[in-house]
């Protein structure tokens, strides 16, 4: 069966048929043959025993009366014409040959000299020896010997008939199987196909070509073949759809993972940077006055260096607190205060607390509040830690003689629930988008390094965005660099559904 | 048994005599043993009418005519006999009763002279006329013997046969030297 292995399903499918048919003619065959020769032998010797009868009575009176040239002539009538006798011998009743015949062939032929032996078939030679029973007395006995010729004959068309029935077969059997194969290999042959078209175009879109619908009662494996193929197919196509769609998702996930990853690290970086710049200045600062470096205590410039560790502290202490919100917004530990919140009252007290640095850079600061405005719920405190925060950056970053101005009104976009709008508008040195999505990063300080001209933590922005998003409002930075910036606070005009607030 | 042993020593002996057909001339009584053998195997051959026919017989005459070393051989016929049938060898030289209780007469050459007159009287009678004169079937017998090559051989005259009524089976006409049915 080695020999199968490596042909295709179609030259198989047409061998097994072949094989088939030829074995089955070969042994029908041969079963005929083996019979026919069993039957063609118990014919042979029935022929001989009816011959040595009718010759035996024939010869009867011939033997009666002693006439052995009579019943000589007798033989050779009954016999010459029957080239397969090899000898006919009539025997009387004492058992001494009376008369003979030898064929043609068979002259060194001669009689037995004895009555005896069974009759039989021998390896080429087929023999029976009777008695003559003539009116009941038992007259002399005949023995007639022949040839196996009928039965080689027999044999050698049996032999030409299987050769001639099988070469036909064999002819009859190809066409048929041929034929008849395609109704298996076709569709096996349709299935392989596919399989390598998928396998090679990894499309799971391909279909092998149904051969109907599969019944409940259906006998016909490769049509279920077929179809479980497609489903599996179908399948297959879904799912490396969704593994897909699941390693784009997680493809998202891993670069969302470290990008955080790398903010963290470079949010770790900064704060330390941060946090040994003021550290540094006070521990020089305190070294000078603890060692009076420059003469005893009293000379102006300890005064200098004093107030000097003091701001360092102070700016220490800024960006600590707002490390420490910003963690605590990150951490969602933040919680909220709600009350209800007088937004121009808010806007004036942010504006007072800055007048002084105001004042000293010489910006002018001017608002524009409606009179009659609905109160805010928010946290108080982190209000106006984000009106803080916006106006002062406003005031820091514009040059002398410039303005700062903040406004106020409510807008009810249509479908869109109202809300508290709040701009901040400068006349400063302004900001390019590159730097606006720097400044709402952790650090993100635009001018970074010791020698920066404007102070800050750096983390104001961002802080700021979180605590609007955490009122559930918006912060938007417009700006054109050295026209001004334009920072738009959006908040809900309603309170955030389910929370508790204390009235005004 | 002993019925049995007798058949078989009687066929034994018959096979010796027909076995050994030659003779001489000198051996007369040898050869009507043989003769006799033969005569009671006509018996086999030949049909007899209604009246006379074996199947219905349980004893039968076979007559001798004249003198002939065949008187001598009564005890083949003994020997042949059966339960069923007994043969005797008898002589008689009446022709009219001949015709009326044998079933075969053998003729001895003695009666040559007599033949016409004996044919005569048979003629019609179904009486198997049997005879070793020369030219016997053409002057009207049934069945002569004649010596060809050492052998005793046999010619058949089937008129006569037929005229009284007989039949003669054709195995004995196939192995006849000379047949006359014309």
């Amino acid at each position: 069966m080695i020999f199968f292995r490596n042909i295709s399903i179609k030259r198989r499918l047409t061998l097994i048929i072949m094989f088939v048919s030829i074995a089955s003619v070969l042994l029908t065959t041969l079963a005929i043959s083996v019979i026919g020769y069993k039957t063609l032998q118990v014919d042979l010797l029935t022929q001989l025993r009816v011959s040595a009868s009718i010759v035996g009575d024939r010869n009867a009176a011939a033997l009666r009366f002693g006439q052995n040239d009579m019943a000589t002539n007798n033989l050779d009538t009954v016999f010459s014409a029957q080239p397969t006798i090899v000898q006919a011998c009539l025997y009387d009743q004492s058992g001494k040959t009376f008369s003979s015949f030898t064929g043609k062939d068979f002259s060194g032929s001669s009689c037995p000299t004895e009555i005896s032996g069974i009759s039989g078939i021998g390896a080429d030679r087929a023999e029976v020896m009777q008695p003559i029973v003539n009116a009941g007395d038992k007259i002399g006995h005949i023995f007639i010997e022949s040839t196996l010729d009928q039965l080689d004959q027999y044999i050698k068309k049996q032999i030409t008939i299987a050769l001639t029935v099988a070469s036909a077969t064999l002819l009859v059997s190809y066409l048929l199987a041929v034929n008849l194969q395609h109704t298996i290999s076709r569709p096996i042959l349709s299935l392989a196909d596919t399989a390598r078209r998928v396998s090679i175009e990894k499309d799971y879109n391909i279909r092998a070509k149904s051969l109907g619908d599969v019944k409940k009662e259906d006998k016909n494996e490769l049509v279920i073949l077929t179809n479980s193929f497609n489903e599996m197919l179908t399948e297959i196509g879904q799912r490396d759809q969704q593994l897909k769609t699941q390693n784009v998702a997680l493809e998202k996930a891993r670069d969302a993972a470290e990008a955080a990853n790398r903010a963290k690290s470079q949010f770790l970086a900064n704060i330390s940077h941060e946090l040994r710049t003021p550290l540094n200045a006070i521990i020089g600062f305190s070294s000078i006055l603890m060692n009076q470096l420059f003469g005893t205590l009293g000379d102006p410039k300890y005064l200098e260096y004093a107030k000097d560790i003091n701001d360092s502290g102070a700016h220490l202490l800024d960006i600590i607190n707002d490390i420490l919100d910003l963690s605590k917004a990150e951490a969602g530990k933040l919680t909220l205060l709600y009350e209800e919140v007088h937004i121009g009252k808010a806007i004036n007290k942010s504006i007072t607390i800055l007048s002084d640095r105001a004042t000293k850079g010489n910006v002018t600061i001017t608002t524009d509040i409606p009179k009659m405005l609905p109160s805010l719920v928010v946290d108080r405190l982190r209000f106006i830690q984000i009106l803080l925060n916006i106006i002062s950056n406003a005031v820091k970053f514009t040059e002398a003689g410039g303005k700062v101005h903040v406004s106020v009104h409510t807008e009810e976009a249509a479908g869109q629930p109202p809300q508290f709008v709040i701009t901040v508008q400068d006349t400063g040195i302004g900001m390019s988008q590159e730097d606006i999505d720097k400044a709402f990063q952790s650090f993100g300080q635009v001018d970074s390094g010791l020698n920066r001209k404007y102070e800050g933590t750096g983390l104001g922005l961002p802080l700021t965005k979180k605590l609007m998003e955490l009122h559930y409002g918006a912060i938007n930075i417009k700006s054109t660099l050295g026209q001004g910036t334009l920072v738009t606070l959006t908040l809900p005009a309603t309170p955030p559904p389910g929370v508790e607030y204390k009235a005004e | 048994m002993l019925k049995h042993f007798a058949k078989y020593g009687l066929a034994l002996w018959l096979a010796c005599i027909a076995g050994f057909p030659q003779y001489s001339r000198a051996d007369d009584n040898k050869e009507y043993l043989v003769k006799a053998a033969f005569i009671y195997n006509f018996v086999k051959y030949v049909e007899w009418p209604d009246a006379k026919a074996i199947s219905k017989q349980s004893h039968i005459d076979i007559c001798v005519a004249g003198s002939s070393g065949l008187s001598g051989a009564g005890q083949v016929f003994k020997a042949a006999s059966t339960n069923k049938l007994s043969l005797s060898l008898v002589t008689e030289n009446n022709w009219h009763d001949a015709a009326s209780h044998c079933h075969i007469l053998f003729i001895s050459d003695s009666e040559e002279g007599k033949l016409p007159e004996i044919l005569a009287a048979l003629k019609g009678q179904p009486v198997l006329t049997v005879s070793d004169i020369d030219g016997f079937v053409d002057n009207g017998g049934m069945i002569g013997f004649v010596a060809s090559d050492n052998k005793i051989k046999l010619e058949v005259n089937t008129k006569p046969v037929h005229a009284a009524g007989m039949r003669i089976d054709a195995q004995l006409l196939e192995i006849a030297l000379k047949v006359i049915d014309r």
